[in-house]
């Protein structure tokens, strides 16, 4: 309850930070490079393995019933854009970025750094946690492009070397439809926004030394990937039954 | 020609009244009265864990009480919000006991941050002004390094230019020679002399005897969240209450 009042806190104080323009672009585009660019690698490896075993496990079913494979890219390319592009790249990143962000600032709690802020008229929510927020929303977009992109093409190799699928036949966006798109993109921004909060209202609550950095970061790990999945829950009912 | 006031006439700074503090079933403050005189150097001493820090942490709003009140020049602390806290904050100045700088950051941004939100200077202007800060510490040449290649002393020494930067009336030092060589600890006692005597009242949180017994006017002398002792240095050496006593002495048995 305590947590979700800090994030509620830093919520609307991050607003009303970024409302007022009080960001530092510098900071928000170094947030970046270390959120986005540098968990490009990571978020390839990871999804072009998911790829590959979601179209080898889907052909694998569809070969019981009909060994007919026209539609497998069309489905597996519509899964990847509304949900499995999203979630994984949402997941990967509370796991690289989130957990980086909580230690980070847990560190800093125990060490006095956040009071030091306060002596020195520095805000320590506009100072670490608007940057992260934006950085992290950029990101959480970008990478589940990539992740789209990268999964999307080694499941082509997959259907191809072991099931004969056509590439052509394979990048079909039949199923595709600008709803799907949308739902993609929205879980991306919203999960890349919600695991800073998570995560650095954890770290604001580390207290007690490096044990308490420790229960911060494995906290905020825990908390932003149940968001994640809660997020593509919520998103995915809600563009179902309103949009 | 006016005489400028002796210690004893100069009028209090700071101080806490009633002060009561807990952190869940920890009590760390009962019932704490205390004074601090302006322009003097007082030293809160006490064994480890007896709430010193916590103490003066309350002069400048970091901490709020649970019971009692807290004045800085008849201004009540514990009731201003954060607006008039940050002005408190540019009069007294508080320096944690680990150099709490931003890793992030230069060592002379460390100091130019404090002026651009203080006193919203551009960040030209705050970066020379920084500079001066670190030249007259003897730290310029570290200005362009990360805090992370300095030593825990250049560390410390950068962290009291920072507080310096803002030219407050009151310094607090939370046990500032702790971890330093012996040299270096001369070299920070020196400064916190220098600063006394150029007029600024200083609260140093410390146990080392000899820089007490070089340079405070006062003592405050804190046991398990009371004060046991609280007036001028050599009443403090010759105090007869057996803590006191035994903390001076630094020997094993006894209360402390």
């Amino acid at each position: 309850m305590k947590t979700l009042v800090l994030i509620v806190r830093l919520l609307s104080q991050s607003l009303w930070s970024i409302g007022r323009l009080r960001v530092n672009p510098s900071e928000v585009l170094r947030q970046y490079f270390e959120a986005g660019v540098r968990s490009i690698l990571f978020v390839s490896v990871t999804m072009a393995f998911i790829g590959m075993l979601g179209v080898y496990q889907t052909a694998s079913q569809m070969a019981k019933v009909l060994p007919e494979f026209s539609v497998l890219g069309a489905g597996v390319i519509q899964m990847g854009i509304r949900e499995l592009a999203p979630v994984m790249t949402g997941l990967l990143l509370s796991i690289r970025v989130g957990t980086g962000y909580a230690a980070e600032i847990g560190t800093m709690k125990v060490t006095d750094q956040i009071e030091a802020m306060k002596l020195s008229n520095v805000d320590p929510v506009e100072w670490l946690v608007v940057p992260r927020l934006l950085a992290s929303t950029g990101a959480g977009l970008s990478l589940g492009v990539v992740g789209a992109v990268v999964g999307i093409a080694t499941g082509m190799v997959v259907a191809y070397t072991g099931f004969s699928v056509l590439p052509d036949t394979y990048l079909s966006l039949r199923f595709v439809r600008m709803h799907d798109l949308t739902m993609g993109v929205t879980k991306c921004l919203a999960m890349g926004f919600a695991i800073p909060l998570v995560s650095c209202a954890c770290g604001f609550e580390a207290e007690g030394g490096s044990e308490g950095v420790g229960r911060a970061t494995t906290k905020a790990v825990v908390m932003s990937s149940m968001v994640v999945i809660l997020l593509d829950a919520f998103i995915s009912v809600f563009w179902e039954v309103v949009m | 020609m006016i005489q400028p006031p002796s210690r004893e006439e100069r009028n209090p700074i700071a101080r806490v009244v009633k002060l009561e503090k807990a952190f869940g079933e920890n009590r760390v403050l009962t019932g704490v009265d205390v004074s601090f005189c302006e322009g003097c150097c007082t030293f809160v001493a006490g064994p480890s864990g007896t709430g010193k820090s916590v103490l003066v942490r309350h002069l400048v709003g970091l901490i709020k009480p649970d019971v009692g009140e807290v004045y800085y020049r008849d201004k009540r602390v514990d009731t201003l919000n954060e607006a008039a806290l940050l002005k408190l904050r540019k009069r007294c100045t508080y320096v944690f006991q680990h150099p709490t700088l931003f890793d992030s950051m230069t060592v002379k941004e460390n100091v130019s941050v404090v002026l651009r939100h203080h006193y919203h200077l551009s960040k030209d202007q705050a970066d020379a002004r920084a500079l001066v800060q670190l030249e007259k510490m003897g730290l310029g040449d570290f200005g362009p390094q990360s805090p992370n290649q300095l030593s825990t002393g250049q560390q410390k020494m950068v962290s009291i230019a920072r507080a310096l930067a803002l030219e407050p009336e009151t310094l607090i030092l939370d046990e500032p020679t702790t971890g330093l060589d012996p040299y270096a600890a001369r070299q920070l006692d020196e400064l916190v002399g220098k600063l006394n005597q150029g007029g600024m009242t200083m609260l140093v949180i410390s146990h080392d005897l000899r820089s007490i017994r070089r340079l405070a006017d006062e003592v405050v002398f804190l046991l398990q969240g009371k004060v046991r002792y609280s007036g001028p240095t050599p009443g403090f050496f010759g105090s007869t209450d057996p803590a006191v006593r035994q903390f001076v002495r630094g020997e094993v048995d006894g209360e402390v």
